[in-house]
């Protein structure tokens, strides 16, 4: 697994101008705007972005076939995807929300430690969310139809949250009462629930990622 | 070493039954025509592909059962994919470093050099012939005990592949070393190979070491009278041609010493592989 963090790392250096293009969106929107917890969440989804283009790039000229005749099990590469998506996300999720936390005290914009929570819990959720569906359907269809199936799903969640609503409304049933309910909740109890919840929809992904990537044939 | 026994695979229009064997201290080639089951043979080999049926052993163990550690011991080449074409040469250094426990970074940096593969260029800017000789490098630098080469010479210039070769005859002057090897210009494997399956529309017709092809296989070409006077028992293959007959046989001498008016000639691989494709049994 090594090998392939250090090959993932490698193809992040060549990754300079994407890089540089998120901290230059990063260090304009700290000093012109007031909406730091969209920063937060657009920082670390970019960041979760590149996990993404990885696999991209594996099977640039089928690759990752290439890829699984040197010493790579399929399962350590799957393994080997959700810790680099960790690991690229998690620390710069860490950094730009303590920058934000300086920032607003900086800037005297009123953000509170409930509204930075909201927003540190909710991009983990969002990134989480997107790597849990993205990395299995980049490895079963590959680069170019997970494309197709990436608007499917895309779509289909659409649709599936309208209706969900729908049926709350019809049912006589608040569900903002819900969300409301979580800012009466400790900031701790709520960040570990979220967590707890990440790590859930993580482990169900990956499952599903390396029996696609066992069946897949190259 | 190397073991495939009733390997078949089912595709549309398309059906794999090989049966081959790499003897350990062999180079053996694999030969036949685009489209012929070569990839997909060394895909089932390498588990790329799920199989239909059949076993496939190397180093006595059945491939699905292969590890990580076993995998250190084998070095590829693929036809159609290599490295990501995002990374650099300097880039794979540590990730080979990483994986094989025995990669030989002084001797890979070395052969770069010699076959001038920039070390900061990304591969995907990379000449087809480049991209061959990196794999080719990568595959011979940590230690392997089997080679599996498939196409390693193509998109190469003469003198390339030259210089390739003689770095896969370099490799094979160790013990206990193995190659298998497919490639389309038949001349590479003439001049490397001890033994030789050729394949056809995905079975294997034709087994043979290479110094018996080429020493008692041949050509006769004959007129339809001497056609049908030819003793024919040891005619594997003939073709109708404009003139009479092209007939394959392995006994070139048996024909030469009792039909002297008859035109023998020393068949090459290609025109072997023409008649076992082509002519009929």
């Amino acid at each position: 697994m090594k090998g392939l963090l250090i090959k993932d790392f490698k193809l992040l250096k060549g990754q300079k101008q994407f890089l540089a293009a998120v901290l230059v969106v990063t260090i304009v929107f700290m000093t012109t705007n007031t909406s730091l917890s969209f920063i937060i969440s657009y920082i670390t989804v970019m960041m979760g972005m590149i996990t993404l283009t990885t696999i991209s790039y594996d099977e640039y000229e089928n690759g990752m076939g290439y890829l699984f005749t040197l010493p790579v099990s399929r399962k350590g590469y799957v393994r080997e995807k959700y810790l680099f998506g960790v690991m690229t996300t998690v620390p710069v999720l860490a950094a730009v929300s303590a920058i934000a936390f300086l920032t607003a005290d900086i800037r005297h914009i009123d953000f509170t430690a409930e509204e930075w929570a909201g927003a540190v819990a909710g991009s983990l959720l969002v990134v989480t969310m997107m790597l849990s569906l993205l990395i299995p359907i980049e490895l079963k269809f590959g680069t170019e139809r997970s494309r197709v199936a990436m608007m499917i799903v895309f779509g289909g969640s659409f649709v599936a949250v309208c209706a969900a609503v729908k049926v709350f409304e019809f049912l006589g049933i608040d569900w903002k009462i819900w969300i409301s309910r979580l800012y009466g909740l400790n900031l701790s109890v709520i960040l570990a629930a979220f967590i707890v919840v990440c790590g859930i929809i993580l482990v169900v992904s990956y499952l599903f990622s390396l029996r696609f990537i066992l069946k897949r044939e190259f | 070493m190397l073991r495939l026994n009733r390997v078949k695979k089912e595709y549309k229009g398309f059906q794999l039954d090989c049966t081959l064997e790499v003897q350990k201290g062999c180079v053996t080639g694999l030969i036949g025509k685009n489209g012929a089951g070569k990839s997909t043979t060394f895909k089932a080999i390498l588990g790329l592909i799920n199989t239909d049926g059949g076993s496939i052993e190397i180093f006595g163990k059945p491939v699905s059962e292969m590890g990580i550690r076993d995998r250190e011991d084998i070095g590829v080449v693929m036809s159609d994919s290599g490295f990501s074409g995002y990374l650099m040469v300097c880039d794979l250094i540590p990730m080979l470093k990483s994986m094989y426990r025995n990669f030989r970074e002084e001797e890979f940096r070395r052969q770069c050099e010699k076959f001038r593969i920039p070390m900061d260029k990304k591969i995907k800017e990379f000449s087809t012939g480049m991209k061959r000789k990196l794999q080719v490098l990568a595959a011979i630098t940590h230690e392997a005990k089997l080679l599996i080469l498939d196409e390693p010479t193509s998109g190469l210039d003469v003198v390339a592949r030259d210089k390739l070769l003689d770095m896969l005859r370099a490799y094979m002057e160790q013990e206990e070393r193995s190659i298998l090897i497919s490639s389309h210009i038949s001349g590479d494997l003439e001049g490397i190979c001890d033994d030789i399956y050729m394949i056809d529309d995905g079975k294997i017709v034709l087994y043979e070491e290479t110094d018996v092809l080429l020493d008692s296989y041949g050509i006769l070409k004959v007129t339809q009278e001497q056609y049908e006077e030819l003793d024919r028992e040891y005619i594997l293959r003939y073709k109708k041609e404009e003139f009479g007959y092209s007939c394959m046989t392995n006994q070139r001498r048996f024909y030469q010493e009792n039909y002297p008016q008859i035109t023998v000639e020393k068949g090459n691989i290609d025109e072997l592989i023409m008649m076992m494709v082509r002519g009929e049994e």
